[in-house]
């Protein structure tokens, strides 16, 4: 198989926590996205039988036609890498991964006699254990028995993939997705050593940001997630000091104020005196120790705790400066400055906005970080948002799947090249 | 014609291995009025980026993010002398995929590839119209690029759609 084939058939997935990216080179800077979720439909349901509902998992764009009654939605809906780690015996995450990829790769599958199969290139969580990458495995090669989709996989720790898309070697990237953040330090290779997790994420947010609704009179709201995530991404704010912006924000209420219309729906979602609240909403991800947070966990919002997934640990409570010297701090000290000096942001997590008129007070990932760094006396920082925090891995992905020559073979001990699997 | 104009990635195929390092690959090529920055460079607002050398250094990737269509004519020239052959992809999606296709005369409605011919260049197209994609790449050496068939091409991808019969009865311009 030549490169040539290859170089136009390199196909990526980003198996983020909360989003699922996919798409072929051919795509050019953005891939196409979906959730990262699959609902099992009732097929034993009279509806099933008489509308002819014949899967048993429903990925993907049409999904939200397939949705019962906000009961069921919990007990069928699955959310597959919601910490980025799948329990090994999790079927039905795995049974969820499989119909994404499926759906996927049909996708684009193109339809001439020339199409031997796509060079897959998968990013997972840099604490994925072994066993996920061999599950994986299995199931691109399962992608093959009814028509061949996947000639080569190959599978690329998410931050590998940001770094090797910005093609910087010596650096620390921070990628926080929905369900959590690694810090992970790179020099050449992922210092594996180093990785440090935070069981904080885009998800943590989504939490207060409930709480937040409710205490503004949208408890009913706050019980539908996609919204909440909505509200979350166009009201949340990111202090650059938390208790300036709160006397800022009391102030000058009307700068602040938020309202938001939900396109398609009657539902306006007005903050009124409440709209100091949306500073909380990113302090949260980045540290969630200042005292005002203690009045949301006493009236019963869970308080991210310290939890062991696989082999790793992942911290609640650790702001996020925190994690990043205590990761850094692992490495030798010859590398550390090398390491300040190169602090990728990856992930929709590091997204926030700064309206006109705000500047100043709310501030975006990069600069929020650099100060956090800057008052525990960490010096020549540069800390950079990636371009499209969102598709950096995907890009990574497909940048890596050009460069792996097709005759560089999987290697189980160095986990890296192709496994050949038509 | 549309500003800006495109996302374009280019392959390109060297004559032997690239003996210098990744950063000064830019610089090596691009003609004197490029401003090169390591693996980036500007041209009046248009700027050019290394994206990948492949492992044999005999061939490297760039994305490019054009204001004029004179820039990548420009480019193309500059490398070309050194390069087998160099794969030239545009993504269009949206809107600009259907325009595409039409200008082209292709169906949009099904996934397909096709090939045709387009100002002496043989381009591939690849359509995926539920994604509202369109890919069209095609493969020039020194002698299409001496012929100006790379700037001809891409007049004719990205230049602004023919007037249809209502807007001309309408009077509308762009």
């Amino acid at each position: 198989m030549s490169e040539e084939y290859k170089r136009e058939h390199v196909f990526g997935i980003d198996y983020g926590t909360s989003d699922f990216k996919y798409g072929p080179i051919a795509l050019g800077e953005t891939p196409e996205v979906v959730e990262n979720r699959g609902y099992f439909v009732d097929k034993d349901s009279l509806m099933s039988k008489l509308m002819d509902v014949r899967r048993e998992v429903v990925v993907g764009k049409e999904l939200p036609l397939f949705l019962e009654s906000r009961k069921s939605l919990a007990e069928r809906m699955v959310y597959p890498m919601r910490n980025g780690v799948i329990e090994k015996d999790d079927w039905r995450a795995w049974r969820v991964v499989e119909e994404l990829t499926k759906y996927a790769l049909n996708s684009f599958a193109p339809t001439n006699e020339e199409f031997d199969g796509f060079y897959l290139v998968a990013s997972i969580s840099m604490v994925a254990p072994r066993y996920m990458y061999e599950k994986l495995f299995e199931i691109f090669k399962k992608m093959n028995y009814e028509k061949t989709l996947v000639k080569a996989a190959t599978i690329i720790p998410q931050p590998l993939a940001v770094a090797i898309a910005h093609k910087i070697p010596t650096c620390v990237v921070v990628e926080s997705g929905h369900g959590n953040s690694q810090i992970c330090p790179i020099s050449m290779y992922p210092i594996r050593d180093a990785v440090l997790a935070l069981n904080r994420g885009g998800s943590s947010a989504n939490i207060l940001m409930a709480e937040i609704l409710k205490d503004a009179g949208y408890g009913d709201l706050a019980k539908e997630e996609s919204l909440v995530r909505r509200v979350k991404e166009e009201l949340g704010l990111l202090p650059r000091d938390l208790d300036s912006a709160i006397d800022y924000a009391k102030a000058n209420p009307e700068k602040v104020h938020a309202r938001l219309k939900i396109p398609g729906t009657r539902i306006v979602v007005d903050l009124g005196e409440h709209s100091w609240t949306r500073f909380l909403v990113g302090e949260y991800v980045f540290d969630p120790n200042h005292e005002i947070f203690q009045s949301y966990f006493t009236r019963g919002m869970p308080k991210p705790s310290d939890i062991k997934i696989g082999d790793t640990f992942f911290y609640g409570m650790m702001d996020m400066a925190e994690a990043i010297i205590e990761s850094v701090e692992k490495c030798p000290i010859e590398l550390q400055p090398h390491l300040y000096s190169k602090i990728l942001l990856s992930g929709g997590n590091f997204s926030w906005k700064v309206p006109e008129g705000l500047k100043g007070v709310a501030v975006t990932s990069d600069l929020k970080l650099t100060s956090m760094l800057h008052e525990k006396g960490i010096e020549n920082v540069e800390v950079k948002i990636t371009e499209e925090p969102r598709f950096s891995v995907w890009r990574g992905c497909i940048v890596y799947g050009y460069a792996v020559p097709v005759d560089y073979e999987w290697n189980w001990n160095r986990m890296e090249g192709w496994l050949y699997l038509a | 014609m549309n500003d800006p104009i495109n996302k374009l990635r280019l392959v390109c195929k060297l004559r032997g291995r690239a003996e210098v390092r990744d950063e000064e690959l830019l610089s090596n090529f691009l003609s004197e009025n490029w401003k090169v920055n390591g693996r980036i460079a500007e041209l009046d607002g248009s700027t050019v980026k290394l994206l990948s050398l492949n492992p044999s250094r005999d061939e490297f990737m760039l994305t490019l993010n054009l204001k004029k269509p004179e820039h990548l004519e420009n480019l193309v020239k500059s490398i070309a002398r050194e390069c087998w052959y160099i794969d030239i992809y545009y993504n269009f999606r949206g809107d600009e995929a259907r325009r595409v296709a039409e200008t082209l005369r292709i169906g949009f409605e099904e996934r397909g590839v096709f090939e045709l011919r387009l100002s002496g260049a043989r381009l591939k197209v690849s359509a995926y119209p539920s994604f509202k994609a369109l890919t069209v790449s095609y493969r020039v050496g020194w002698a299409e690029v001496s012929k100006n068939i790379v700037l001809k091409v891409h007049k004719k991808l990205c230049g602004a759609p023919k007037s249809s019969i209502l807007s001309k009865m309408m009077g509308w311009r762009r």
